[in-house]
């Protein structure tokens, strides 16, 4: 057609923004992920946390339970609070220790002599026993043998009962808060009152309770806008860019007549659009879960005075680093040639975006005009400032322009790519070794996801209950980053089933035993060799031997749920990940030698701890071993569940390992184990 | 007098390749097409045939040399040829998410046609191309055939005096692939020059009016299939087509020595 109307650049790239967004609003994933994730997502996460917290407490407030009371020495007044505070705590029995009982093994000073194992034949203990009979647990209470207007008391109770531990619970409670009240009450009748009350401390905050909020809200909000912002823009740009490339349209594009920089700028605007969107949707759910009182946000929430929408417009001062993280992850994309692909490039592209956000959390740090300058952390730092109502015109104008500089850089070199040659030529050249390299980066990308969870979300819930949250890091985090592992494993030329990618076939008979005749000695190793050595060059600090939480969580717990939660668990969910989706994707991408030992790094780190990276990274070594050598999980499995029962029975001198059978016999089973593994296998995979 | 639809003169492409170092995927080509002419570019796989086609539609750059279409230089004025050409590849995807008419219609706008002109040309492109009972379904549940279909309904969108088409039968079913061979056949009674990329002799020998073969980005001999057999003595184009391959393979390396070095 000779007389082919043009149309200008500017409408051209309407069109092509037009196309992308009506395909992007069709995009069932994408929609999903940007707008009714965060819709539900955060209520249903805020108030499922808060019920689970009530759940726990209340199942067990609930609980009907006996207790014995050994009171007849005991002050009548005081007598009575203690049963109308026991009556008052929740369902309980409350029974006066019979007369025939014989009480003074209550009041015994002496240690029953700690002998594990045969602590049964201590009379000591059976009597005590033999007195806590049924009941949930026995309280007893005398006047001090030093002070007679003192008293003193003592509540036996079962460790592997949890009703039992609730009653001891509960009677701690009810002593305390009437130790609290006497105390009080004769502070009180001091002459001249409580002496501690001659100096009294109050603190008050003269800032207005909109700069309060504002500080607040502006030591989060950039980090958190950044990261929805990238989150919602991923999934456009990957669709626009590497999706193009991969479903081979962006040919087709190429040679319409439209120049490259309208292509990328419809497309960027698109990736724009859609991060910009599902930042606004998630700060609209967030912002309605807090005015609801589900989350308490600083700014947002009930009961301060919240911000008002003057402040809120110091958001424009962030929309510098949106357009700037958009044009990254387009960039990012455009280099991909294949959806996959761009998706591994994208995550450590987004950890790398986030980082420099990070200076609002330094609370001295000004935004001075070199720092506005820097990427993301300049409209992060004057956001802070904005919103705590401090604006500067200077660096506000040097970021605003600095930014637009830094995009224009990108989209520019983003035109550039979109006309390159490299996507269309000799892909399938190196396409094995970019196969390995996608493979490896894939292995490494979600151990470190891994390892990152696990501090971030798994750390977060064993402060919260370090039963509960082992439970749920081990049976919820680790399998669903198992399950997302696999599902984002690069696809290979010759596709490998999940069955063998993640090594679950049954290993040979000889492996297996093999296997399991090594764990006496691999824990008598630990246990007598390693820990006693680690222990004189580095020594735990007092702290954490004495912290009580930690302590008094675990040894609450009964054998049986130690063993399931301390060994059991571990050993099925942390080898699906380590050495099924992990050693599966390295190993693949790497000579067995380098993915045993980044794989044995990654789960070493995992540990979060300085004196547990060596065992744990050396036990990685060998359970990845043991992996690759029988092209089967199940030994690894075997392995790491006895030997952490040993290591964790024994560091709770539960069982004791010092000259019985495991020291005696241990290293020398592990010679025919050793013997059995070196037996070739069935079939190599 | 007119200019040629195609033409290349010189043409050179190398690429770099971290593995095998530097890649001559087009060395000197020299090739003219004439206007209602259906010329098939016949080669070995990786012989430098997309290359060329890739060059001539602007997707790439030639290394050095030129390339003209429609007498226009495509270092000159990518855009201006990008409106004189239809360019189809035999992988050319269609956007999943959107239906067969909205894919006209985008590129139709693409193309600069204003709203009625689009209309009037995508509902006779529907009919032409018998896309119509399909036309508002999305594009992930067609079939191979209709897909093709609405290729190609996008390729002459703007109705170019100019095809390029590269392996257009290739992943196709015998049904799409000779609906794709009717239609390279409908396009030179339109006047069109068509110039396609192709490894299955039997098209070749079908369609075109004249033949390039080409191996190791080196096109070694062009003309019509009685000139090509003459000058090979052979009855064949698969003969004709080993016997020139052959030939080509004795000479290249003192015609050209340094070009195959990485």
């Amino acid at each position: 057609m000779s007389s082919t109307p043009t149309c200008s650049p500017g409408q051209q790239t309407w069109i092509l923004w037009r196309c992308e967004i009506r395909q992007l609003l069709r995009d069932r994933r994408a929609l999903f992920a940007g707008v009714l994730l965060p819709a539900l997502l955060y209520p249903l996460l805020f108030w499922s946390q808060g019920k689970l917290e009530n759940v726990a407490e209340g199942i067990m407030a609930e609980r009907e339970l006996t207790m014995i009371l050994a009171l007849e020495d005991v002050d009548a007044d005081l007598n009575a609070e203690l049963r109308a505070g026991l009556e008052a705590s929740g369902d309980v029995t409350l029974v006066d220790l019979a007369t025939d009982q014989d009480a003074t093994s209550l009041w015994d000073t002496e240690e029953p002599a700690s002998t594990p194992g045969d602590s049964q034949a201590d009379p000591l203990t059976l009597a005590r026993l033999e007195l806590l009979g049924e009941s949930h647990a026995l309280l007893a209470g005398r006047r001090s043998t030093l002070k007679d207007d003192r008293h003193e008391f003592r509540v036996f109770y079962n460790v592997q009962s949890d009703d039992s531990r609730e009653a001891r619970g509960r009677s701690r409670d009810v002593i305390r808060e009437l130790a609290s009240r006497t105390r009080k009450a004769r502070l009180d009748a001091l002459p001249g009152g409580d002496p501690g009350a001659h100096l009294s401390f109050e603190s008050i905050d003269v800032a207005s309770d909109e700069d309060k909020s504002g500080a607040g809200l502006g030591r989060m909000l950039p980090l958190f806008g950044l990261m929805m912002l990238l989150t919602g823009g991923a999934f456009a740009a990957l669709g626009a860019f590497a999706g193009e490339r991969e479903g081979k349209t962006l040919e087709t594009l190429l040679v319409q007549p439209i120049p490259a920089r309208v292509v990328a700028l419809g497309k960027y605007g698109a990736v724009l659009c859609a991060g910009l969107a599902t930042l606004l949707i998630n700060l609209i759910s967030l912002g309605i879960c807090a005015s609801m009182g589900l989350v308490e946000m600083p700014g947002l929430g009930e009961g301060s005075a919240g911000l008002p929408p003057s402040r809120m417009l110091a958001g424009f001062l962030y929309l510098p680093a949106c357009t700037l993280a958009a044009a990254l992850l387009s960039l990012f994309c455009g280099r991909a040639r294949t959806y996959r692909e761009g998706q591994f490039t994208l995550f450590p592209v987004m950890l790398l975006a986030l980082l420099p956000s990070l200076v609002v959390m330094q609370p001295d740090l000004e935004a001075s005009l070199l720092l506005c300058i820097v990427p993301f952390a300049g409209p992060a730092l004057l956001l802070r400032d904005g919103l705590a109502g401090q604006f500067a015109i200077l660096p506000t104008l040097l970021m605003f322009a600095s930014h637009g500089l830094w995009t224009w850089l990108i989209l520019e070199r983003l035109k550039n790519l979109l006309d390159s040659e490299r996507t269309l030529s000799s892909t399938d050249l190196t396409a094995e070794a970019g196969q390995r390299g996608l493979s490896a980066s894939h292995g490494k990308t979600w151990a470190f996801v891994g390892v990152l969870g696990v501090y971030l979300i798994g750390s977060r819930l064993q402060q919260w209950n370090l039963a509960w949250g082992l439970a749920l890091t081990l049976w919820g985090l680790l399998p669903i980053l198992t399950a997302l592992a696999l599902r984002t494993r690069p696809a290979p030329t010759r596709p490998v089933a999940v069955k063998r990618f993640l090594s679950l076939s049954l290993p040979s008979g000889a492996h297996t035993l093999g296997a399991v005749l090594l764990i006496p000695g691999l824990s008598w190793l630990m246990v007598e060799i390693y820990l006693p050595f680690q222990s004189r060059i580095l020594p735990l600090p007092q702290s954490v031997l004495e912290n009580e939480t930690l302590g008094l969580a675990l040894t609450q717990l009964s054998t049986p749920v130690l063993i399931f939660l301390m060994a059991i668990s571990p050993a099925i969910c942390e080898e699906l990940f380590f050495r099924g989706a992990i050693l599966g994707s390295l190993r693949r991408g790497l000579t067995p030698l380098r993915a045993l030992l980044w794989q044995a790094m990654f789960f070493g780190a995992a540990h979060a701890s300085l004196y547990r990276i060596l065992p744990t990274a050396g036990l990685g070594l060998l359970l990845g071993a043991l992996t690759l050598r029988s092209a089967s999980l199940l030994p690894a499995i075997l392995v790491h569940a006895g030997y952490n029962a040993v290591v964790v029975l024994a560091g709770m001198e539960r069982i004791s390992t010092d000259g019985t059978w495991l020291a005696t016999f241990g290293p020398w089973l592990a010679i025919p184990g050793l013997a059995l593994l070196a037996l070739p296998a069935k079939k190599r995979d | 007098m007119q200019a040629l639809p195609i033409r290349t003169t010189n043409l050179c492409k190398t690429f770099d390749d971290p593995k095998r170092g530097t890649v001559h995927a087009v060395r000197d080509l020299n090739l003219e097409c004439n206007e209602g002419e259906i010329f098939g570019l016949l080669g070995p796989n990786g012989a430098g045939k997309t290359t060329t086609l890739r060059m001539l539609s602007t997707i790439l750059a030639p290394t050095s040399g030129e390339a003209e279409l429609a007498g226009i230089r495509v270092s000159d004025d990518p855009l201006e040829v990008r409106r004189r050409l239809g360019f189809l590849s035999g992988s050319t995807g269609l956007y999943p998410r959107l239906t067969a008419r909205e894919i006209l219609e985008y590129f139709g706008r693409l193309h600069g046609l204003d709203e009625a002109q689009l209309q009037a040309r995508v509902e006779e492109l529907l009919d032409t191309f018998t896309i119509r009972p399909f036309a508002d379904g999305r594009c992930e549940s067609l079939s191979t055939g209709q897909r093709q279909r609405v290729s190609i309904a996008r390729a002459v969108l703007h109705d170019p005096p100019v095809l390029i088409l590269d392996e257009p039968t290739t992943g196709l079913d015998i049904l799409a692939a000779s609906d794709m061979i009717d239609f390279i056949q409908s396009r030179k009674e339109a006047g069109t020059c068509v110039l396609f990329s192709t490894h299955i002799l039997s098209e070749a020998e079908r369609l075109c009016d004249r033949i390039g073969v080409i191996d190791q980005g080196r096109l070694l001999a062009v003309g019509s299939l009685e000139e090509l057999r003459a000058q090979t003595g052979k009855e064949w184009l698969e003969d004709v087509f080993r016997a020139l391959v052959q030939d080509a393979g004795t000479e290249a390396p003192a015609a050209t020595p340094p070009a195959n070095e990485g």
